[in-house]
């Protein structure tokens, strides 16, 4: 069995001690027995995870995890031949280097991108995702926990983890709220705990008849 | 029975004299349907996804959607607006009567020819075509290609020798054939 995973750090495991060891999608494959085939990206966007999946043969798969990224991120192709993530959140915060390619992104941020125009393209991304995976096993899920950018799940993803307000801490730890809210890390990814906590979420919805 | 058409120009009915005599026209006359054509001059693909993605598909019976150029897209400004590079004339069209801020002029004229590239196009191209087709998939449908779609597994491809007017757009004789191969598929 092998069960293939997308999507961008959360999966990846950034802020783990070992991501190999105890990403969600290496606890999944543990509980199922199965090859663990994780090609999550840092950085990596919602269009990513539709390319790879065009580009895969997906009958080599028994089940599918996709984690959507934030709908703010995008990628164009670079002049290295590698196709480049960017994100106009960080792009705005960032200053002109003389650099064009740097430049144009960072006007493309300021005067073309938008909230819509994010919302519309997460929306065709979900849609094409479902559509391929329709008659397989899978599950799609969000990590909307940075909230301080807004909100950057706008799809109806199976299962997303969410912060609707403020985190609230005692004695120096985050709590989880009612909002799906999960343990993190300092910079913001799922930690050990909070990675256990989706591998038990993805399990069960897997092993669910739906 | 209605019928749902979409596309750029072409299936908008540019350059003819009377748009009664668009391919859309003829095939829902044919089958004695309603013609729900929403083609736009200059549309891009991704505004014929938006449009399946904003409408209830089963009220239609049947669906043609005509592939355009990869270059065109759109963004969001006050609404929709649409933006295509030119290839010929190495500069960025803008459609629609509305005015564009020379910030923006600025910023796609960089990013055509600086960050637009060819696999960029290709793969937008082929996300859109596989959104379009996974959406209208169970219903009888063609997806077709008037230029420069010759990638995709396309229902019809028509490249020069379909019957142009001066401007490159299908001629009435050119629409009588996008009609006549799409009913002869028999979809309905």
């Amino acid at each position: 069995m092998k069960i293939y995973f997308d999507g961008c750090s959360h999966t990846w495991g950034a802020e783990l001690l070992d991501p190999n060891k105890s990403r969600y999608s290496k606890i999944v494959c543990d509980h199922f027995n199965a090859e663990e085939y994780n090609i999550a990206k840092r950085g990596g966007g919602c269009k990513r995870v539709v390319r790879n999946l065009i580009n895969h043969d997906l009958s080599q798969y028994d089940m599918f995890v996709i984690e959507m990224p934030s709908k703010i991120r995008f990628e164009y192709f670079s002049g290295n031949g590698d196709w480049v993530g960017a994100s106009p959140n960080a792009l705005l915060n960032k200053l002109k280097n003389n650099d064009p390619v740097h430049d144009t992104l960072i006007d493309y941020a300021k005067y073309i991108f938008t909230e819509k125009q994010a919302d519309s393209e997460q929306l065709i991304h979900y849609t094409i995702i479902r559509g391929l995976l329709e008659n397989k096993p899978h599950i799609i899920i969000g990590l909307d926990l940075h909230y301080l950018n807004g909100i950057n799940i706008s799809v109806p993803v199976d299962k997303l983890y969410a912060v609707k307000e403020k985190p609230k801490k005692l004695m120096g730890k985050v709590l989880r709220t009612k909002d799906n809210f999960i343990p993190k890390a300092h910079r913001g990814h799922p930690n050990e705990e909070g990675h256990e906590i989706i591998a038990k979420d993805v399990i069960s919805w897997l092993t669910t008849d739906k | 029975m209605k019928i749902y058409f979409d596309g750029c120009s072409h299936t908008w009915g540019s350059e003819l004299t009377d748009l009664n005599s668009r391919y859309s026209k003829i095939i829902s006359n044919y089958y004695d349907a309603e013609e729900y054509n929403i083609a736009e001059r200059g549309g891009s693909d991704k505004r014929m996804v938006r449009n399946l993605l904003e409408h209830d598909l089963t009220q239609y019976d049947m669906f043609v959607i005509q592939m355009t150029g990869k270059n065109r897209t759109e963004y969001y400004y006050n609404g929709w607006k649409k933006v295509n590079w030119n290839t010929i004339f190495y500069k960025v069209d803008f459609k629609g009567k509305d005015s564009v801020s020379k910030e923006i002029k600025q910023t796609w004229h960089d990013y055509y020819t600086l960050i637009h590239t060819e696999e960029l196009a290709d793969s937008n191209q082929l996300i859109n075509y596989t959104v379009i087709k996974g959406l209208i998939e169970h219903k009888p449908h063609v997806i077709i290609g008037i230029d420069n779609s010759d990638k995709l597994p396309l229902n019809f491809s028509y490249n020069k020798d379909l019957p142009r007017a001066k401007g490159g757009h299908p001629s009435e004789l050119g629409h009588n054939k996008i009609a006549s191969d799409i009913i002869n598929e028999n979809l309905l």
